[in-house]
């Protein structure tokens, strides 16, 4: 039952979708293997029981000059991207909406001049950071590309900084202006609190305006690369759950499935440690902070179209074509708070964006798709020994009045690899205040649910919370997700993704972070050139 | 300018996309349409939680295909298994049967109601068996209508049961249990696939009994990656052979002059531009038949064939399905008698009495259907490891009475009344769900207009379509061919786009390259036998 190939790639987000093209279409034998049911990783297109179509995770794409393979999908009309005109809109309750548009110069119309000049200082900082990483990560040449430059060469001042002193550095006065700026990379993701979180910021203002999306959904990317690897003869296998790694020393002499399957192959490209001889990474990861924000993912699909929101007709044209919607926060001490607040039992506030329904212009009669994403707080911590892992959660849930309960010895997450214990996630279950047996977890979920959708229905011009037909909720502690303590930061200081060889074996890894996944397409020539040089 | 030999228009699991693969394989250049992001909408895979895995059509019979071996499904990346306990019934009394693939299990659970009826019983399967490949050839694997080997068929099913032909065709699903066995039990626990219609119409005299009779020659298997790995398995064979697939794009009409189909009008959603396709030998409609009429537009047709189009109905009878994520795993009354009830993939929860299920086939078309007796229960967590989530994942689908658009509004008291049938017969703490989905037949529809009333039941064998009502493969429009699928969630083997797939070959004067030989039923066999071999190793 063993089937041998030339390459075998581990994980089939768009980094092993690419490199397997690459490898197909010259003539290499791989098979590439994913433990989800649904290939894409963080970009996925799905429509479960109803016809509506949405988007988990990333719907969008930085950058309009996309590297091979995929950029044949683009030339050839496989896939078609489309540029949001207004990437982000921002409610309030007591003042009009405030809009970041693509075109710079309709942004500044809504400002006064001296919050112009300070965006336009913030961006223009944030392009060369998003134009210098971009260009480093698909730039395989500089495989060079792959080199963490030395510390302390950058000269931006922002890897030093907060937003929230940023945006004093800049001299933005504006409240409106400052709370949405605070609102953009923590719905983004990214944590506000981070010393360098200001880069992560200019670079994201920035960025937005240089966001695309996949006209009908990213799915239609993904399919247009497996369809490509199938048309090589390339083989795809989800849901396919590694059971037993077979070793000759160093070297993987097979792997054998949960469904009996068993895959052998010279090289072996993984983002997975526990493949590695020790089942950790060869060097430590760089120190980050032992907190987070995780993310809650809801998606909602309401019986009748919502309409749009609830606001004068002209702001509503505008805020109805944008991207994202945000609301929930009037100012930037209020999301502060807000975030330190959300450690005690309870969030005390619905806050979160509207990802609005941009496949409208696809021509699909989907009348109602949206989706909330909601930063939700708990607890992270990185490190790879489990001791320290559990130490730590100790600690975090001791500073707010919990306990953990006894260790779980054969801890596994939902990707189905249980060669080694993945604490992290179970750590999460540990000081969720909401996992903890003093609250009825169901009880929790279910009104924060509700609270949430309220919201929404507030926020609406046409929907009542009795409409909802559809509603999928997903925690932090479900899909891992947190926010990234410093992630982009990094990358933009040069801490570019370092392809590991273990050079005695036939195992590499892709070392790709998850913020420069969503830079997405960029990073996937430097992972192939890296294989390239391992084959040659 | 795309130029292809045949175009086919959907990407349906039953239709399209076997149809394209088989016909990409023989050597012609195919063109696949498909309005949404991925093909095969109706037999997803979805996580309604990471890792919480259901599939929107959870039953698969992909086993019995020629297509298995034909397309070489397995070299493709599909893994399917067969499964150790097929699925129980439990009535309101607390009796319950799980069947198995071994007969003598499930025959000695039969005798404890009646040995007469296990002995009858047994007869019967032993009376079919070798006639299962044949059976399966011409009621899945032979373009129809055929008058002659519709006879056939019915004369094989007539022996079966020790009855004449003319008998069988005057006798119902009712009248037939009734006659064969004497137990009011037995007849409770061999009704469950068929009285949920997944053949025809257990009242109407003639398919009442043949439904029932046929639903013997189903067998089932598991595909570990879920039944979607089924859709990208043939899509896969479908490109390995060079096919296209154009995604995101739907068909407005058929390009029809002279009589002869030349291709299709396609419109692209991500720019909304029409544009004319060329199909250069012939055109597949996988739409069903209200949509085939409407893509032909005001193209004159043959009296017959327009009237067949427009007074193709749909079963009447729909059902609502019901996605729960649970915290603990349902707790069954019949369980602590049989362990192997609890780890069935599918739990059918049937009447109390025969008299009550009687009631209800009579009553299911005319009143508000009762959900007591007509629900269908699958167990994710047997069927998938969804041990990492601690979660449970349970499907029910029922019966909603006849479809209506106000069955929208009924989706509460439809869920209220569900419910507390459920949870006073069996402690399943739905109450206490996680998640709960609904999908009405009205979902269905706005996610699939091809399946006219949302049915998920529709297609070959139902009511009006009955064997030799089918749409035709062929249509007296020169080039237009029909893959005659409708719904495909009880046709995961596969057969309508093989047989349209088959017609255009014989239309074409091409004969079949020697792949394309394999019998229906003969991979599943094959698995049986090394299962058996290995078992005696």
């Amino acid at each position: 039952m063993n089937r041998s190939f030339d390459v075998l790639i581990l994980g089939a987000d768009l980094n092993g979708l690419n490199l397997a093209t690459s490898l197909a279409e010259r003539g290499k034998r791989v098979a590439l293997l994913d433990t989800a049911l649904k290939l894409g990783g963080p970009f996925r297109t799905e429509s479960f029981l109803t016809s509506h179509r949405y988007e988990l995770g990333a719907g969008w794409i930085l950058g309009e000059h996309h590297p091979e393979p995929a950029a044949t999908l683009f030339e050839n009309g496989t896939v078609h991207s489309m540029r949001p005109e207004i990437p982000l809109a921002y409610l309030f309750d007591d003042r009009p909406p405030l809009c970041l548009y693509r075109d710079p110069d309709r942004t500044f119309e809504q400002l006064a001049s001296r919050d112009s000049r300070g965006l336009l200082a913030l961006m223009t900082e944030g392009e060369s950071l998003f134009e210098s990483t971009v260009i480093r990560l698909a730039n395989p040449e500089a495989a060079e590309g792959y080199r963490r430059s030395p510390p302390g060469t950058s000269t931006s001042p922002l890897f030093d900084m907060t937003v929230r002193e940023a945006l004093d550095h800049f001299g933005l006065p504006d409240p409106a202006l400052r709370c949405v700026l605070t609102y953009l990379p923590l719905a983004l993701g990214h944590d506000i609190r981070s010393t360098g979180s200001a880069a992560a910021l200019a670079a994201l203002v920035y960025g937005m305006s240089r966001m695309s999306l996949i006209s009908g959904g990213a799915g239609l990317l993904v399919n247009g690369l497996t369809d490509r690897i199938s048309r090589q003869g390339g083989l795809i296998c989800e849901a396919a759950k590694v059971q037993t790694v077979n070793r000759d020393g160093n070297r993987i002499t097979s792997l054998e499935l949960a469904d009996g399957r068993s895959f052998s192959a010279p090289l072996i490209v993984s983002g997975d440690d526990s493949l590695t001889p020790t089942g950790q990474r060869d060097e430590p990861a760089a120190a980050v902070p032992d907190e987070s924000l995780g993310i809650l993912r809801m998606y909602l699909d309401f019986l009748h179209d919502p309409g749009g929101f609830a606001l004068p007709s002209d702001q509503a044209r505008a805020v109805n074509r944008a991207y994202l919607v945000g609301f929930g926060f009037e100012n930037e001490h209020e999301i502060h708070e807000h975030l330190a607040a959300m450690r005690g039992s309870q969030p005390q506030r619905i806050a979160g964006h509207l990802i609005n329904n941009h496949f409208q212009e696809a021509a699909e009669p989907v009348g109602a798709l949206s989706s909330l994403n909601e930063p939700l707080w708990c607890a992270s911590c990185h490190s790879t020994d489990p001791e320290t892992l559990r130490q730590r959660a100790t600690d975090i849930a001791a500073r707010h009045g919990r306990t953990i309960p006894s260790p779980q010895a054969t801890a596994t997450d939902h990707t189905g690899v249980r060669i080694r214990p993945r604490p992290v996630s179970a750590m999460w279950q540990s000081v969720l205040p909401f996992t903890t047996r003093a609250v009825d977890p169901e009880g929790f979920r279910r009104s924060y649910e509700q609270a949430t959708v309220r919201e929404i229905c507030r926020r609406l011009a046409k929907v009542e919370p009795d409409d909802l037909r559809f509603r999928l909720t997903w925690l932090p502690a479900e899909t891992g997700e947190s926010l990234m303590d410093g992630d982009l930061t990094r990358i933009l200081h040069g801490d570019l993704p370092r392809h590991q060889q273990n050079t005695t074996g036939n195992l590499l890894l892709d070392r790709t972070s998850r913020s420069a996944r969503y830079l997405s397409l960029q990073t996937a020539p430097g992972l192939i050139a890296a294989v390239d040089q391992r084959i040659a | 300018m795309s130029d292809y030999d045949i175009i086919v228009a959907g990407a349906g699991l039953a239709g399209g996309l076997p149809a394209a693969a088989y016909l990409q394989k023989a050597g012609f250049k195919v063109g696949l349409i498909e309005r949404g992001v991925d093909t095969g909408k109706f037999y997803h895979s979805y996580e309604l939680h990471p890792g919480v895995m259901f599939d929107h059509s959870p039953v698969n019979f992909s086993c019995i295909s020629p297509a298995m071996l034909d397309l070489d499904l397995e070299g493709a990346g599909y893994v399917a298994r067969l499964p150790s306990i097929l699925h129980s019934v439990t009535d309101g009394n607390g009796n319950h049967m799980t069947f198995y693939p071994n007969l003598e299990r499930n025959l000695s659970q039969l005798e404890v109601y009646s040995k007469r009826d296990a002995a009858r019983f047994r007869t019967i399967l032993q009376n079919l068996q070798p006639h299962w490949v044949r059976l399966l050839r011409i009621l899945f694997y032979s373009p129809h209508p055929d008058r002659a080997r519709y006879d056939e068929a019915l004369q094989i099913s007539a022996d079966a049961l020790d009855m004449s032909v003319e008998e069988l065709v005057r006798t119902n699903g009712i009248q037939l249990l009734e006659s064969l066995f004497e137990s009011e039990q037995s007849r409770i626990f061999l009704i469950p696939l068929p009285a949920l219609h997944l053949f025809g119409d257990l009242s109407v005299p003639g398919q009442g009994a043949l439904a029932w009779l046929w639903a013997l020659l189903l067998r089932a298997c598991i595909s570990p990656a879920g039944n979607q790995s089924l859709v990208r398995a043939l899509e896969r064979v479908f490109l390995q052979h060079g096919g296209d697939i154009l995604r995101n794009t739907s068909v407005e009409s058929f390009d029809v002059s002279n009589n002869r189909c030349e291709g299709v009008v396609v419109r692209t959603h991500h720019d909304d531009q029409t544009r004319s396709l060329r199909a250069r030998e012939a055109v597949i409609s996988n739409l069903g038949a209200s949509l085939t009429l409407k893509m032909l537009g005001d193209t004159p047709l043959p009296e017959s064939f327009d009237r067949q189009l427009k007074n193709w109905s749909m079963a009447k009878r729909v059902l609502a399905v019901h996605d729960f994520i649970l915290p603990e795993p349902p707790q069954w009354t019949a369980a602590p008698a049989n362990p192997d009830f609890a780890r069935s993939p599918r739990i059918y929860l049937v009447w109390n009495t025969w008299h009550e299920c009687v009631q209800w086939l009579e009553n299911s078309l005319t009143e508000e259907a009762t959900f007591h007796g007509d629900v269908e229960m699958t167990l994710m967590n047997n069927i998938y490891d969804h041990s990492a989530t601690g979660k449970y994942a349970l499907r029910i689908r029922h019966g909603t009475g006849p479809y209506s658009m106000e069955l929208e509004e009924k989706r509460q008291p439809f869920t209220d009344r569900m419910l507390s049938s459920l949870t006073t017969r069996n402690p399943i703490p739905l109450q206490r769900a996680i998640s709960h989905q609904m999908a009405t037949p009205l979902d269905f529809w706005r996610a699939n207009p091809a399946a006219l009333h949302g049915n998920p039941v529709g297609g070959d064998f139902i009511e009006g379509q009955w064997m030799l009502d089918r749409c035709p493969y062929e249509t007296p429009v020169e080039h237009l061919y029909m893959s005659n699928s409708v719904w495909p969630t009880a046709m995961s083997w596969l057969a309508p786009g093989y047989n349209a797939a088959g017609v255009i070959m014989d239309r074409l004067g091409r004969k079949r390259p020697s792949w394309w030989s394999h019998e229906p039923g003969e991979w599943f066999t094959r698995r049986v036998a090394q299962r058996r071999a290995g078992a005696a190793s």
